[in-house]
């Protein structure tokens, strides 16, 4: 069986000025089967680079691509017809009708006009357009913007779908929707790539790579990666007064847990709340400070990315 | 044929931009209708004059008359001197003149405000800053005198120069009817002086030659002056015709060159430039899409704005089975080119939409307004600028669609501006050829 994609050694050198950055640090990985992956970190991690690389747009400085078995970066005119790219910006003329969209999507990979008319039918059926077909893209909502725009992607029948921070601008009514659409595509036999910042986004997904710094820092799905990097523990979030002492709290604490600050809260992770919370509620009180509110969760890919790293995602 | 096909679209998106339609095709037609109706407006406005004549001529006094008479020799001085006032002379020719030339005239004539020529200048001078006059003339003390006697008489002319065309203007209504005033009046005195010759005399003597000798005397030169206007400016039909031109020449290198140098961040912006390049088209498919696109909008534009022009009273004649209009129209396909050529060279420098909008306009302005493609026409711009013109490519391509197509010239006539013109466009070519071969895909890098 033919991978889908094969990630090799891939590094990205930009040159900015006299300072070279770099955005993609030596990343490897394999996609050999239909599966939902989400890339997460925060702006800036390098998460567009590696997309724009994958997709054919951007040459790496080193390192291969292979796409369906093909030498993406030596064949990328046969390479790009496996994949789909939605990008972070729509990618739509606003001065275009939806239908009209659809049609310049076609042309785009030589999709022959009798093909194009039932190709694009089904489209609008299946992103529920029908009713907005010949409305200008600039008159479409957020979220049907991105509908249009995913659905230009998928005109040729791409095996692999990347998107890139597909949610973006969109309320979490209209985020959840397109996730579940997206985890609907895998279905239909498709890789879907796409990159987000938000961490509840990538839950849904099968599989979750992590990237901080340009460096690929995880990659496994949700469940696997939290209980690896968190294991079985609870998470404990506390309210205190005054707020200027946290970080003598955080220091106190982190002698026996691990302890962190999320935005004005303490954040502990403990392996048994029950056993445990009365330990760090004394300690905490031993500081000085008044304990306003306490909760308790299971771990998200937040604190997976913050154990990682060392960093909140979208505090850099 | 993919090609074709996407610029379809592009051409139909860009037709319900606002934007785009207002400065490639609204802006044109207000500057047109503009140029008809404000600059240019029909029917001829009659040209203005105020005169005033400072008079201290005090006439023709008999007595003096008669002493100058008895002293000269009296049948010469009663047959050849008649008592003249100068002044009455002086009015009579210049409302004649003005008159037959259709000037509005307002002459006035002050006496007793001044009593030698120094303060009468002084005077003038005043009267032409304080009042709405043009011009000044002071009469001096013994003019009808002089004029009476044959003497010379020496006038004063003061001219307004608040602009240089407006001095100009002012001197020709003035110095035509005394010059005209002065060739009458010598051809008046020469035939009475020959007349004067004794019959025993003339018959010895060849009295045409004398008196065309005598002419030859007063005026070595006759001078025979016919105005010929700029062909820019020689009639109403002629001046619309060529800004209508103008206009196109104003799209072409507009819409060419902010196309161009907005071609990859406009499409960064929405993204678009990412979707192009993760399909399968190769980026010089896209970048001739462009063109195409680009080409088809300007066409359809300049379309309008010749039929505003017709409309308006312009003097175009376009016949699509003359070789020489078909030839036209390639050369100004050409000049947009070369105007797309000049904005993909800029193309790598700009790294915003509104920096793309802000250099192209700016650049396509200095252009059309520093080179005659629009306004002013190439004859009244400065030398250096009217060289640059004569080899600027854009600038020649329009002279030659406003030869062909509003004035009628032979390929002969045009042969030698298209030769150079097409030598400009060939060596831009090259240079943009050489910067994108092989390096287009790192130039559009750049920008994602």
């Amino acid at each position: 069986m033919t991978e889908y994609v094969i990630v090799e050694s891939i590094s990205k050198v930009f040159q900015v000025k006299s300072n070279k950055i770099l955005a993609v640090d030596n990343i490897s990985f394999t996609v050999n089967k239909p599966e939902f992956i989400s890339i997460l970190g925060p702006n800036g991690a390098g998460k567009t680079t590696l997309l724009n690389i994958i997709a054919v747009i951007l040459p790496p400085t080193s390192g291969e691509v292979f796409i369906k078995g093909l030498n993406a970066w030596k064949n990328p005119w046969k390479a790009k017809k496996f994949i789909g790219f939605v990008p972070q910006e729509h990618g739509i003329n606003e001065n275009l009708t939806v239908i009209e969209n659809l049609y310049y999507a076609c042309e785009l990979y030589n999709i022959p006009k009798i093909n194009a008319r039932k190709i694009i039918r089904e489209l609008i059926e299946l992103f529920d357009l029908d009713e907005h077909k010949n409305k200008l893209a600039s008159k479409l909502s957020g979220g049907f913007k991105r509908r249009l725009s995913i659905a230009m992607s998928l005109v040729h029948n791409p095996e692999i779908l990347i998107l890139d921070e597909p949610t973006t601008g969109l309320d979490p009514g209209m985020r959840r929707e397109l996730i579940e659409f997206l985890k609907h595509m895998i279905s239909r036999g498709r890789v879907i790539l796409m990159s987000t910042h938000i961490a509840g986004e990538a839950e849904y997904s099968d599989r979750v790579m992590i990237m901080h710094r340009g460096k690929l820092v995880a990659d496994d799905n949700p469940e696997d990666l939290k209980k690896k990097t968190i294991g079985l523990k609870t998470i404990i979030e506390i309210d205190i007064f005054p707020i200027s002492k946290i970080d003598e709290v955080i220091k106190s604490l982190s002698r026996k847990w691990f302890a962190s600050k999320k935005r004005s809260n303490v954040r502990v992770i403990v392996n048994s709340f029950e056993k445990e919370i009365a330990d760090v509620l004394d300690l905490i009180r031993s500081c000085n400070v008044k304990v306003l509110e306490v909760r308790a969760r299971q771990p998200t890919l937040d604190d997976v990315f913050l154990k990682l790293t060392g960093y909140e995602l979208g505090e850099e | 044929m993919g090609a074709i096909k996407r610029a379809l679209y592009e051409f139909k998106a860009t037709l319900r931009s606002k934007d785009v339609l207002f400065w490639v095709i609204g802006w044109p037609i207000i500057w047109m209708l503009m140029t008809a109706y404000i600059f240019i407006p029909s029917g001829t406005k009659p040209l203005s004059l105020s005169i005033t004549i400072i008079d201290m001529d005090k006439g023709i006094n008999i007595e003096e008359f008669n002493k100058i008479a008895n002293y000269v020799n009296t049948s010469y001085a009663n047959y050849t001197f008649k008592p003249i006032n100068f002044t009455k002379e002086l009015i009579k020719v210049i409302e004649d003149y003005c008159k037959s030339k259709d000037i509005n005239l307002k002459l006035e004539v002050i006496r007793d405000v001044c009593n030698n020529s120094s303060t009468c200048i002084n005077y003038g001078k005043k009267i032409i800053g304080e009042r709405d006059i043009d011009v000044v003339i002071v009469v001096p003390r013994n003019a009808s005198l002089c004029y009476t006697i044959w003497a010379p008489v020496r006038l004063i002319i003061l001219l307004k120069a608040g602009q240089p065309t407006e001095e100009y203007i002012f001197m020709g209504s003035v110095i035509q009817p005394l010059v005209n005033m002065s060739i009458a009046t010598s051809l008046k005195r020469i035939d009475l002086v020959v007349n004067f010759i004794p019959e025993e005399v003339q018959e010895h003597v060849n009295i045409s030659v004398i008196k065309y000798s005598l002419y030859g005397l007063v005026f070595p030169l006759t001078l025979e002056l016919e105005s010929v206007k700029p062909k820019t400016i020689a009639d109403r039909p002629g001046m619309l015709g060529w800004m209508t031109i103008g206009a196109l020449g104003y799209v072409a290198v507009l819409a060419s060159m902010t196309s161009a140098i907005g071609i990859f961040v406009y499409r960064r912006e929405s993204g678009i430039l990412r979707r192009l390049i993760a399909s399968p088209i190769k980026l010089r498919d896209f970048i001739l899409g462009d063109i195409v696109s680009t080409l088809m909008f300007e066409g359809l534009s300049m379309i309008i704005l010749i039929v505003v022009g017709l409309a308006l009273g312009a003097r175009i004649i376009l016949n699509p089975l003359n070789p020489l209009h078909l030839l036209a129209i390639i050369v100004i396909a050409i000049a947009a080119l070369f105007a797309y050529g000049i904005g993909l060279l800029l193309a790598p420098i700009v790294r915003s939409p509104r920096g793309a909008t802000g250099i192209g306009v700016v650049i396509s302005m200095i252009l059309i307004f520093t080179t005659g493609i629009w306004y002013p026409p190439k004859e009244l711009l400065i030398e250096p600028l009217r060289t640059f013109s004569n080899i600027f490519p854009p600038s020649i391509a329009f002279d030659i669609v406003r030869d062909i197509i509003v004035w009628q010239r032979s390929l002969e006539y045009i042969a030698p501006k298209l030769m150079t013109m097409s030598l400009g466009c060939m060596v831009l070519l090259l240079a943009v050829m050489m910067m994108y071969y092989k390096r287009l895909e790192r130039i559009v890098s750049k920008f994602l």
